[in-house]
């Protein structure tokens, strides 16, 4: 028995756990050619297997099916063979088998339309209701408010002015509403109101006269449309009167809407996804008003919502894991959502003296350190984009960063947010990418085993993205961390079985929302 | 040699001899290929300034080449001998009914049924080509003699003989007492006896607790492994005045006991009367025996009348200047000496604890069942090498036999208390050996023809002659080392047995004696005798470890220079929806010992039950926080070395959302496996962590000791959410790598299974205790995991659990009956 010996597995469908029969025996003599990880991202990105056989004959293996391969009880890599081709080469013939890791098929090919918190107030978010004859008898604005004004003409007792629809994509339901209501009436009778058109009922409500209130609804029954309305409750012609709404907030969920919340709420909505939850760690940080942009990536999705970092300024990333890490495997994997490991600590450990072939460390300041950070973001609420730089809020900039390597600017883009999630962003990017740190240019390559943080030799077969490797010749901090020597995190490994060679890259990456299994990552893009 | 080399290439019940002497010639050119290995090396950077590592090795597949003389009257006869190599290499391939090209350095004896020597080395063919010499055409060749050369793609070794193990139990053991090589030299199958020596091997953590200095003798532990025979400390003493090393005992009666013990001198030279003597109260006799073992070490042996109170025991020094190594002492209620029983060996226990109490030794008993591995009758050949004892026994001491209760006409062998002559006896007719001299080895031949003429030939010389002894059948076992009542074990090394189907003739008798006496001279062993030892001797391993079950088993014997194809077929006592999966973990180790294997486990305390292993269990109260069950140390860390580990456990779990995970703490630094859940269940199950890896660099390469102790290994706990319930944790137990889990791939109500390399099926059968032939293919299993094959010249500790499933409830007494376990050994080179 070798360390790194593998033993492959193909199971009937994409997340399923009955193995094929290996009728042919050619899983028996299967030959990995490679797989490999990302972080963020992944965790598993491509898998190439080779299966000698007669291609002309039955095969047990076809696409779309569950591939897990093992060092021991360890499961090392798993995905679901994506294509398959059939080989003949001079007097060889073989199956080649490229696989991709599940987040391709589970996460990167699913899309999704849904309003966690959304504040828009667009005409093409509340759109208004024909009314018949009078919809040209009313005044409309929607200077950050939808405000109806009835024309000095006569309405009717019980008779609608106007009416806005917000609509919730079929599937999603609204099932809290936050909103001021305004109503203003000179003496007359008029109602401000949030109406549920579906069930005949008022949601929110003001009738008195210039009266502002706040309101927070949370809906008994939730709906797919609600209506913004003001109505006239006696017959009477106006004279000043109005109906306003601000602050508006619609939710399709009734909790807290923050980064661990909506990355719950997706795992639910992919039932290709294991069901455990405890790999999703807690993050707070406020993520209101966050939607998606109409149909929209679920890989987007999950990126905007980990770019966003936590409270403390920390990146975070999403991941899906072996179905073996479930608490309860069923074959589907397992969605990951946490902060990046702190560089305080590490997993593995090298020396120089270990590494094959080329290795150098590098350290850039140009390109790679920016202490001066503007973060631009779309406020729906006015329908503006809007930069925050230093100058409005000097938490953007890091004077120590700036006073060792001089003022280096960099513009983000954090899409639709408000001024507080923007400004989380852009310090979060800030607390990255202040100190110049070294990087290595090319991938670390270690071949059998590599040392654990407290001896043991582990298979290299098993080494993941996400982990952390200590190069242990240094002993300054080399980081921008206290005491982490030189220490990465390993963000693309490739292992090559007929070799037993990892190679690792590492650093951490330019764009904290790169989270798929890119391939220019499974090539060993450098990222620092 | 006195014989041709054998070489045939086979397929099923065909094939062609390719050095028959007649159509076929071998020529000169052909040398049996070694195994072609592809080695992996870490080489490291231009900062590796210690050469590279070792990472892996990969045996495969080779080119053979080599060429035959073919030989004929005719064109045609030739083209048509070469046309049938031709047709069978075609064949080539077949996973299912492979061509084979099989060799023997001789043809001395016809391949025997069961055991290793003299059995053909099979050479897998996977393509084969043939050519023709270029001078086919010269003169007349074409139709009287052409070279032919056969160039073939094999598999990477040479296969042995598939080989059936032994049924073993008691304290058997495979000779490598002070061997330079490290190799066996055989079986020795002991008689039951108690040590009556404390610490006798200095295996107690102060290493000579019990044993006293007396002024003139100084002791000092030794770690130096040139001077250790058993453990890992012996005593080094020396000597400024005569004086003795000794601990108290006593005997318990008056009866004659025997001292023995092992010494070496720094040198290694011969050690003798003049050096140290055997002490016993104020007795310190001059006329003991002092018989070399091997690589410097001595064993003293000596006679006494026991005293019945508490007197000193021990090794005397006899003069000033005299430094030697001391261990393995034995003081035994016998008239002649076996060998060393302390509580760590296989079959042994210590009466109390460890190192500090009396051990005692079952009787060994080593059996092979009859009627399939070879035809239970007439006719048949036994050949057994053995050597004779230092001291012989006062009681007949049996080699070999046939015989039971209800077929006590069948053949046995023993070697005879008056004379010393081995005596075999059928059919109530006896033939008798010449006089055997004592510590000598020796191979027998007893053949018996179908019409019942007996024949024994010692060294080939038949002293008896042929003897007409007529017919009887056998028994259901050939018993090895003992007679068929579990008795009269012979105490002394079989170097191998191996049985034949038919009655070989005088002149094979003489030409594998030819072949063997080498080997005999050199104190070698011709054979293993493969064994599978289980504590009740019935093949059969429970579900937990405690003083009255065991879920493991021992292999040994095992021939080959590779881990050898290993086939386990399994009988159940739970059908597979509860029996599986199935976890056969498999731990190699040079020196089995006990204490090492029970500290692979913890076996927790607090609560009895009878429905607990050990009749205990531990409660632990398990909230959202982490908890963690009582940790063991992991004595055994070093054959553990660099490798992974699971841990099993058996928990009762009272509440909801539990998560378990695998701890190995190093000092004060640690390794954690990820959570997995729990489910609710009020009765046991099953669990295993997922895998934890052990350092490779282990303390005592470096001379530190004790350090086994900075290991240990346990379970955490701790319930997602919800409130804290009890959990009541029965055992926590080790599984090393290579580790296998067994899965039908659907399950089915059978009970029955094999695996064999990576392949697994079910079979067709009952629960256990309902007799089956196990030979009904079911379906198809999965193995995930590591091939569990047997490694050759080491013990193979093979530890399992059946029902590791969430929903079983595995019960303490569920067993997996290991019904037939064999062996194909592997050679690289020949």
């Amino acid at each position: 028995m070798n360390v790194n010996d593998l033993q492959v597995k193909v199971y009937d469908g994409p997340t399923s756990t009955t193995e094929v029969s290996d009728a042919t025996g050619a899983l028996a003599t299967a030959r990995v050619d490679s797989f490999g990880t990302c972080f963020p991202g992944g965790l598993y990105t491509t898998a190439r297997i080779r299966l000698a056989q007669r291609i002309d004959r039955a095969r047990a293996v076809h696409e779309n099916m569950r591939v897990a391969i093992y060092n021991g009880l360890a499961l090392v890599w798993e995905g679901v063979t994506s294509e398959i081709g059939l080989n003949v080469n001079g007097d060889q013939q073989w199956l080649d088998v490229a696989c991709v890791g599940q987040w391709g098929p589970q996460i990167r090919s699913r899309t999704i339309n849904k309003a966690w918190a959304d504040n828009r107030l667009s005409a093409d978010v509340w759109i208004q209701q024909p009314q018949g004859d009078k919809d040209n008898q009313v005044n409309i604005d929607r200077m950050n408010r939808i405000s109806i004004g009835p024309q000095a003409v006569a309405w009717s007792a019980g008779e609608i002015v106007a009416a806005f629809r917000y609509t919730m994509p079929t599937g999603q339901t609204i099932k809290r509403i936050v909103a001021t209501l305004q109503n203003r009436e000179s003496g007359q009778n008029w109602t401000t109101r949030i109406h549920d058109v579906i069930g005949g009922s008022t949601l929110a409500s003001e009738s008195g006269d210039g009266v502002s209130t706040a309101t927070d609804t949370t809906l008994a029954t939730p709906r797919q449309y609600v209506e913004f309305q003001f109505v006239s409750n006696a017959n009477q012609t106006p004279t000043n009167a109005y109906g306003r709404m601000r602050s508006v907030m619609v939710y399709s969920e009734t909790g807290n809407i923050n980064p661990t919340e909506i990355v719950k709420d997706i795992r639910a909505l992919l039932t290709g996804l294991n069901s455990d939850e405890s790999l999703i760690g807690s993050n707070t940080f406020a993520l209101e008003p966050f939607v998606t942009n109409g149909q929209e990536s679920i890989e987007t999705v999950l990126q905007r919502v980990a770019g966003f970092g936590d409270a403390s300024f920390n990146p975070w990333a999403v991941q899906l894991l072996a179905s073996t890490r479930a608490t309860t495997p069923d074959g589907k994997p397992v969605l990951s959502f946490s902060a990046y490991p702190s560089l305080t600590d590490y997993d593995y450990v090298v020396t120089l003296a270990e590494l094959e072939g080329s290795v150098e460390v590098k350290r850039a300041v140009d390109g790679a350190v920016y202490n001066w950070i503007a973060v631009r973001y779309r406020d729906e609420l006015n329908n503006r984009q809007v930069v925050i730089t230093p100058d409005d809020y000097a938490t953007l900039k890091d004077t120590t960063s700036i006073a060792l390597w001089g003022q280096r600017e960099l513009i983000v883009d954090c899409d639709t947010g408000s001024a507080t999630t923007a400004l989380n962003f852009g310090r979060r990017v800030l607390g990255w990418r202040k100190d110049a740190k070294y990087k290595v240019t090319a991938p670390l390559r270690i071949r059998g085993t590599i040392r654990s943080k407290i001896g043991q030799r582990i298979p290299v077969c098993r080494v993941a993205s996400g982990a952390r490797v200590k190069i242990e010749n240094f002993l300054a901090d080399e980081v921008g961390v206290t005491d982490a020597g030189l220490t990465f995190v390993i963000t693309a490994t490739t292992y090559r079985p007929d070799t037993e060679t990892l190679e690792m890259s590492t650093g951490v990456p330019d764009n904290l929302a790169v989270y798929l299994a890119r391939l220019a990552l499974v090539n060993n893009r450098v990222v620092a | 040699m006195t014989t041709y080399p054998t070489l045939k290439l086979t397929r099923g019940v065909f094939s062609i001899d390719l050095n028959d002497r007649s159509t076929f010639y071998l020529r000169t050119d052909f040398v049996p290929p070694e195994t072609s290995t592809a080695v992996q090396i870490a080489a490291g950077s231009a900062m590796q300034m210690n050469g590279g590592r070792l990472i892996g090795r990969k045996p495969q597949t080779r080119t053979w080449t080599f060429s035959v003389r073919v030989v004929g009257t005719s064109e045609a006869g030739i083209v048509n001998a070469l046309r049938g190599v031709k047709r069978l290499l075609a064949l080539a391939g077949d996973e299912n009914n492979p061509v084979t090209l099989q060799y023997k350095p001789n043809a001395d004896t016809p391949e025997p049924a069961w055991g290793q020597f003299g059995a053909l080395l099979n050479y897998e063919v996977l393509a084969g080509r043939m050519t023709i010499g270029s001078d086919y055409m010269r003169g007349d060749r074409r139709a009287k003699a052409v070279a032919a050369t056969l160039e073939l793609t094999i598999q990477p070794y040479a296969m042995g003989k598939r080989q059936r193990l032994c049924t073993a139990t008691g304290g058997i053991l495979e000779d490598t007492l002070a061997t330079v090589d490290g190799r066996s030299r055989g079986l020795i199958v002991p008689e039951a006896t108690t040590n009556k020596i404390i610490n006798p091997i200095f295996g107690y953590s102060s290493y000579d607790n019990g044993w006293t200095a007396a002024a003139g003798v100084t002791s000092y532990p030794n770690m130096d492994a040139n001077y250790v025979l058993f453990g890992s400390v012996s005593a080094r003493l020396v000597c400024t005045s005569a004086a003795a090393f000794t601990v108290s005992l006593n005997a318990g009666n008056t009866n004659t006991h025997v001292l023995s013990f092992y010494v070496k001198k720094p040198d290694g030279s011969a050690v003798t009367n003049a050096d140290v003597r055997p002490r016993y109260n104020a007795s310190i006799p001059t006329d003991a025996t002092y018989t070399a073992v091997g690589n410097g070490w001595y064993r003293v042996v000596k006679a006494f009348t026991g005293i019945n109170s508490s007197v000193v025991c021990g090794v005397h020094l006899v003069s000033a200047g005299v430094t030697v190594y001391v261990t393995g002492f034995q003081f035994e209620e016998k008239t002649y000496v076996t060998p060393l029983a302390h509580g760590d060996l296989l079959g042994c226990a210590w009466s109390g604890m460890a190192h500090v109490s009396t051990s005692t030794r079952t009787a060994g008993v080593c059996k092979i069942s009859t009627g399939v591995e070879f035809a239970a009758n007439v006719p048949i050949t036994l050949r057994i090498a053995f050597r004779t004892q230092e001291i012989t026994a006062t009681h007949d001491t049996y080699l070999f036999d046939l015989r039971d209760g209800s077929h006590t006409s069948a053949p046995y062998a023993y070697i005879a208390s008056a004379g010393s002559r081995l005596s075999v006896v059928y059919n109530s007719h006896l033939v008798q050996s010449q006089v055997l001299t004592a510590n000598t080895w020796y191979v027998a031949h007893v053949t018996i023809s179908a019409a019942g003429t007996l024949n024994l030939y010692v060294n080939s010389l038949n002293n008896s002659g042929a003897i007409a002894s007529g017919v009887a059948p056998f028994g259901a076992y050939l018993f090895i080392g003992s007679g068929y009542s579990g008795a009269a074990q012979c105490d002394t090394t079989i170097g191998g047995l191996a049985v034949w189907a038919y009655d070989l003739t005088a002149d094979q008798v003489g030409a594998d004696y030819t072949t063997i006496a080498p080997l005999l001279a050199a104190g070698q062993r011709v054979e293993g005798i493969p064994w599978l030892w289980t504590k009740d001797g019935d093949n059969l391993v429970d579900n937990c470890n405690d003083s009255t079950r065991d879920n493991w088993c021992v292999a040994g014997g095992i021939e080959g220079s590779a881990p050898a194809q290993t086939t386990i077929s399994m009988q159940l006592s739970e059908y597979m929806p509860s029996a599986s999966p199935i976890a056969l973990s498999l731990l190699d180790v040079e020196q089995f010992n006990n204490t090492e294997i029970a500290s692979l486990m913890v076996d927790l305390t607090g609560t009895a039950d009878a429905g607990s292993c050990g009749g205990s269990y531990e409660t632990v109260s398990v909230g959202t926080s982490i908890v963690g069950a009582s940790e063991f140390i992991v004595g055994a860390f070093k054959p553990l070395a660099g490798r992974g580990f699971v841990l099993v456990t058996r928990i009762k779990n009272a509440g909801s959302n539990l998560l378990m995970r695998g701890v190995l703490t190093i000092a004060n630094s640690g390794q954690s496996g990820d959570w997995k859940s729990v489910p609710n269940n009020a009765a046991y199950r099953l669990f295993y962590t997922t895998d934890l890896q052990m350092p490779d660099n282990t303390p005592p390469e470096f001379g530190l000791s004790n350090a086994a102790k900075l290991f240990y290994a346990s379970i955490n706990l701790k319930r997602s959410s919800g409130g804290a319930a009890n959990v009541d944790v029965d055992f926590i137990q080790l599984l090393p790598r290579p580790l296998a889990l067994l899965s039908p791939a659907n399950p089915t109500t059978t009970a029955g299974i094999v695996v064999s390399g990576d392949r697994v099926y079910t079979l067709d059968q009952p629960l256990i205790g309902v007799a089956t032939t196990p030979t009904e293919f079911l379906d198809y299993a999965n193995l995930t995991g590591d091939v569990i094959e047997f490694v050759p010249g080491r013990m193979n500790v093979l530890t399992s659990f059946i029902g590791l499933n969430t929903s079983a409830n595995p019960a303490l007494a569920d067993a997996i009956y290991y019904q037939n376990v064999s062996i194909t050994p592997r050679w690289e080179l020949v």
